[in-house]
């Protein structure tokens, strides 16, 4: 997507959260088909488990609608959605954590989450995703939503509570260690 | 195709039972503002069940109204950082609100050592014990009351990690209820000032964190009781 491609797409996306926000059931329903693909995929990167994705997903728009109005059309409503998903699974982490499930999936199942475009010049699809599941949630999050998700440092940095500086940092360290898993697998 | 589950029905039909239209929050700093009509409030109502200190006049007004004024407003600063937490991508980061907490509390401890330094104030035997727990309740009180309005700002955003914006609302709100008593209490001496006062600021930082993680606990027994429900 290009930068004016993106700046249309966002100001599509706050043109329906406004008129969600005032009222108009389409808008939502708009949103959710121009919103739940790529959360899935963020979801499904994070959770490693398509099940549970879904399920947060769900989560997710349930609480966009209840705290639309918490949402300023002067900012991002991607960064605005994601941010409200990223809470979402932190909350069900910390849920699973207190009744002592975990349901992450062995490197073998994982579901087919998109991949960082520029690693894939290092490896297969498969062996991308496998490296990124050995990323730390943190990191992960920083390269779904720069690499994959195309979210700008801003944006990623409204989304995980840091700075954009932090991010960009973040983001930066991730590819890094995520190539050095790549070569380490393809080093005879 | 796009990978994604088609809109549940159960969704679907909740927005349409409940959508209506609303009008987006203002900014934090704007909600925020509520608290200076708090603030006027509450130092009347001080001064009406109290007298003023008698070393006001040793204080001058820089170190009588001018600390209210400083502690009042860093008070508020954090509370406009607790409304930011609260709201989904609007939050400054945890690192500029811890920066911020340790400068509100190095604020406080700057002031309490001016104040000592421009008046001896009222001489008390144990400066440790003597007016202690009154301080530390009176400061407690106004505080709750502060905190009580900001709680109300912060569930107004159904948030799903409010247990920091608890934290900095309860520090937040904690120091502007020592900027509101520091025009009653006349007891300067740190080792007073520091824990009774210093104290009130730390439990209402956590009752407000506390606060914030029954809120939290609340929503993720309500998540799992929803997911239990659609799996049937």
């Amino acid at each position: 997507m290009d930068g004016s491609t993106r700046e249309d797409h966002a100001q599509a996306l706050a043109a329906l959260m406004v008129a969600y926000q005032g009222g108009d059931e389409m808008a939502f329903e708009r949103l959710y088909e121009a919103l739940s693909g790529p959360v899935s995929a963020f979801l499904r990167s994070l959770t490693r488990n398509v099940t549970r994705a879904d399920d947060l997903l769900q989560e997710t728009f349930f609480h966009v609608h209840r705290a639309r109005q918490t949402y300023d059309p002067n900012r991002s409503a991607r960064a605005w959605v994601y941010a409200i998903a990223h809470n979402v699974f932190l909350m069900s982490c910390r849920s699973e954590k207190r009744r002592g499930r975990h349901e992450e999936l062995a490197q073998d199942e994982l579901p087919d989450v998109p991949v960082p475009a520029e690693a894939e010049a290092y490896a297969t699809k498969d062996a991308v995703r496998k490296a990124l599941g050995r990323l730390s949630v943190d990191r992960r999050e920083a390269v779904i939503l720069h690499h994959v998700q195309g979210l700008s440092f801003q944006e990623v940095g409204a989304v995980l509570g840091i700075s954009t500086m932090a991010a960009k940092l973040r983001s930066h360290r991730a590819m890094g260690e995520l190539r050095g898993f790549l070569k380490e697998g393809t080093s005879p | 195709m796009n990978g994604a589950p088609p809109l549940p029905p159960e969704l679907r039909r909740l927005v349409r039972d409940e959508l209506r239209p609303v009008r987006p929050l203002a900014p934090p700093a704007r909600r925020a503002l509520v608290l200076l009509v708090w603030a006027p409030v509450a130092v009347a109502l001080v001064f009406a069940i109290a007298p003023a200190r008698p070393d006001a006049a040793d204080l001058g007004w820089l170190y009588s109204w001018g600390v209210v004024l400083a502690e009042l407003a860093a008070g508020a600063g954090l509370a406009t950082l607790a409304l930011g937490e609260a709201v989904p991508g609007r939050g400054a980061g945890r690192p500029a609100c811890l920066l911020a907490l340790a400068g509100a509390a190095t604020l406080f401890v700057v002031l309490a050592v001016l104040a000592r330094g421009a008046s001896a104030g009222v001489p008390v035997p144990n400066p440790l014990v003597s007016h202690g727990p009154a301080c530390f309740a009176l400061t407690g009180l106004i505080g709750l009351t502060a905190l009580a309005v900001v709680a109300a700002l912060i569930l107004k955003s159904m948030p799903l990690r409010a247990s920091f914006a608890g934290l900095l609302a309860g520090a937040g709100t904690g120091l502007m209820a020592e900027g509101v008593h520091h025009l009653d209490c006349p007891v300067t001496h740190l080792a007073h000032v520091l824990v009774w006062h210093g104290g009130a600021i730390v439990l209402l930082a956590l009752l407000g964190a506390g606060f914030g993680l029954a809120l939290e606990s609340l929503e993720r027994r309500r998540m799992v009781a929803r997911l239990a429900a659609r799996r049937g």
